[in-house]
């Protein structure tokens, strides 16, 4: 008889349970049904666990889907365990005393910490810092734009990535103690991004450097780099080394806009990456609108005897573009920038879709010179490279992702939707974005240079 | 094949054509997996569907085949999967009629699609299931479903903590102080940010 006294909805199999449940499709009734009995509470929060609409605390947005209070309270306690990724875009301060109020004390699971504020009034203090690191004892990566001096950064003792740069806005630096202590105290970080945009930097890595023996990605303003770049070129772990060119904007007020100077001539450590690390490069990116290049700027490089140059990024050139044919012999070319190229014509960037046949990722966007001939000629390349391409059951290599915006053909794509093409399919993806882990706008690498090596 | 016979847990047997049968996956692939295509009027036993049960599956799918077979015309080149996943997302007026019924022959019917795995007919059981939650509070679905509360003394007071009854705890200092680096070029920025608070 013990059968006859469970609730007929019980005797469900978790399946129908779940079942139920997909149909909720309101947070409000999920709560109320998980708050039923534990068996509920067990399925909501199975559910839930796996979801990906909860895999990110954001407390702002999960105030709007649960605008109740006390559910609000009830699923942050059935999640917080499982959480792994937070974001916030209010004030810190605030934030962490409505945690606390909600006791919620430590999320223990959550590896990722993005802080973007939308009120640049609010700046956190060192206290809600070192409440932040108590919070999320198990940090791995944080990004951090807002100004601190750094102190209790090192109590995330298992970070290992740590970005301190919002593209273009950064005016503030970490204290110089607390970067020593930062190097010296997180043995785990791969990845350290320090620019600073609107000053020159007076961050030092003298005493560090000895620390970063897993570093992956240095990001950091020329500055910083020059007295100890022999030093961070011989980090045994490095394979991504991003120089932000320092500069102060100090216009005399009766020069003319035209005629004013903004090249930025500091090329040394430029080349002597380029000569130290020749064998090593796989990659390299420059901005041509801050480094003063000009044609044959690149004739003498060492990195041509190796040819390994699988990222190539080259943008904001104002001169001809024929002297460009010479990087066709990097036959391994994975990706190719050539934003904002003034003169940049189909056929020389034809002879890169012909000769590079690993190319993925082709970002010609601000090019005004590209006709809407150069989609059917790059076309009939990869068609007479992989005819059956198309076909089901052939194995095939990835398509080129051709990112257009604003180029010379980015009316004809849209006019014509290209991207639904399917002639092109397979063989071209239209995007109109940038290409993964660039700088958005005219430049791959922001008033500056990159290179990536070669790591074993 | 025309016809296929299906035994309920209680031993009554239900005379009925394949492809009405065929609604069902398990059926389905019972006739496929053991070659009864072959056999005339193959008996299937189903265990755990009694007979009441079993004969409104039978009359819902005879209905939907009926059904099907009109929009199959309405519908040619879209295939059967998203033809289920249309309707399911409303419940039909006929479908809302045939599961008013009382809880129990409800979740019969549920376990019974289940089992069968007849997706459109768990679908509407439980979106009327769901509609039935949706909008109340857990004592209102308790109440409706009579489910006991088996949460202990802290589980439940964890299901309903509030602001008001929060122990009061101490201020957070302002987040607008942090140090100053007097050599900083920004110094007097970084004073004007404090003279605002």
């Amino acid at each position: 008889m013990a059968e006859e006294s469970v609730p007929e909805i019980l005797q469900l199999n978790d399946d129908c349970l779940e079942e139920i449940f997909d149909r909720l499709q309101d947070l409000h009734s999920e709560v109320a049904f998980s708050q039923t009995c534990q068996r509920m509470q067990h399925i909501c929060l199975s559910k839930w666990r796996i979801s990906r609409a909860y895999e990110q605390l954001d407390l702002d947005k999960w105030r709007e889907m649960l605008p109740n209070y006390e559910d609000l309270v009830y699923f942050l306690a059935q999640m917080r365990p499982y959480l792994k990724e937070m974001c916030a875009s209010s004030c810190l301060c605030a934030l962490l005393k409505d945690l606390d109020e909600m006791q919620i004390t430590v999320l223990p699971r959550v590896t990722s910490f993005y802080y973007d504020p939308e009120d640049v009034d609010c700046y956190p203090s060192n206290r809600s810092i070192r409440k932040l690191s108590e919070l999320l004892p198990g940090l791995q990566k944080l990004r951090l734009t807002t100004p601190i001096d750094g102190r209790f950064l090192s109590h995330f003792e298992h970070l290992q990535e740590l970005h301190l740069y919002e593209d273009q806005h950064k005016a503030y630096e970490l204290q110089q103690e607390y970067l020593d202590e930062i190097c010296q105290k997180l043995h785990d970080l791969k990845v350290l991004d320090i620019r600073t945009y609107d000053v020159i930097s007076k961050l030092q890595l003298g005493n560090c450097l000895q620390s970063l023996r897993n570093l992956t990605v240095l990001k950091l303003n020329l500055a910083t780099l020059k007295p100890v770049l022999p030093a961070v070129l011989e980090l045994p772990s490095l394979r991504q080394l991003v120089v932000l060119l320092d500069n102060e904007w100090h216009i005399p007020p009766l020069v003319s806009p035209d005629s004013y100077d903004h090249k930025i001539r500091e090329v040394g450590e430029f080349y002597d990456i380029m000569e130290r690390k020749a064998k090593d490069i796989v990659g390299f990116a420059v901005d041509g609108y801050y480094m003063p290049l000009e044609p044959g700027w690149d004739a003498e490089l060492p990195i041509w005897a190796h040819r390994k140059l699988k990222r190539l990024a080259i943008c904001s050139w104002s001169h001809a573009a024929d002297y460009l044919e010479r990087y066709t012999c990097m036959e391994n070319l994975r990706l190719l920038c050539l934003r904002n190229w003034n003169e940049l014509s189909d056929d020389i960037l034809l002879r890169f879709v012909e000769l590079c046949p690993h190319l993925e990722h082709l970002d010609v966007s601000y090019c005004r010179e590209l006709t809407p001939n150069f989609l059917p000629r790059a076309l009939e390349i990869l068609k007479q490279r992989e005819p059956r391409k198309p076909m089901p059951g052939y194995r095939h290599t990835a398509p080129l992702l051709l990112y257009y915006v604003l180029s010379g053909f980015e009316d004809f794509i849209d006019k014509t939707n290209l991207k639904s093409s399917p002639d092109y399919r397979g063989y071209i993806v239209f995007t109109a974005d940038f290409p993964f882990g660039s700088e958005r706008g005219l430049s791959f690498v922001d008033r500056g240079y990159q290179f990536e090596f070669d790591c074993p | 094949m025309p016809n296929i016979q299906l035994q309920s847990s209680d031993g009554e047997v239900f005379n009925i054509d394949s492809e009405t049968a065929k609604c069902s996956s398990t059926i389905r692939n019972l006739i496929e997996d053991c070659g009864l295509e072959s056999e005339e009027n193959p008996l299937i036993p189903l265990p755990n569907v009694n007979s009441t049960i079993l004969s409104k599956v039978l009359i819902w799918a005879n209905h939907h085949r009926a059904e099907k077979a009109e929009k199959t015309e309405e519908n040619s080149g879209k295939d059967e999967a998203s033809a289920v996943v249309r309707s399911s997302d409303v419940i039909s007026a006929w479908d809302a009629e045939f599961l008013t019924v009382d809880q129990g022959t409800l979740f019969e019917l549920i376990l019974a699609a289940n089992y069968l795995d007849i997706k459109e007919l768990l679908s509407v059981a439980c979106m009327t299931v769901a509609n039935m939650i949706k909008g109340h509070t857990a004592e209102e679905i308790r109440q409706t479903f009579h489910i006991p509360n088996d949460f202990s003394p802290s589980e439940e007071e964890l299901l309903h903590k509030d602001r008001d009854n929060e122990p009061v705890i101490p201020e957070v200092e302002s987040s607008y102080v942090f140090n100053l680096n007097k050599g900083s070029p920004n110094f007097k920025f970084e004073l004007d940010l404090l003279g605002n608070f």
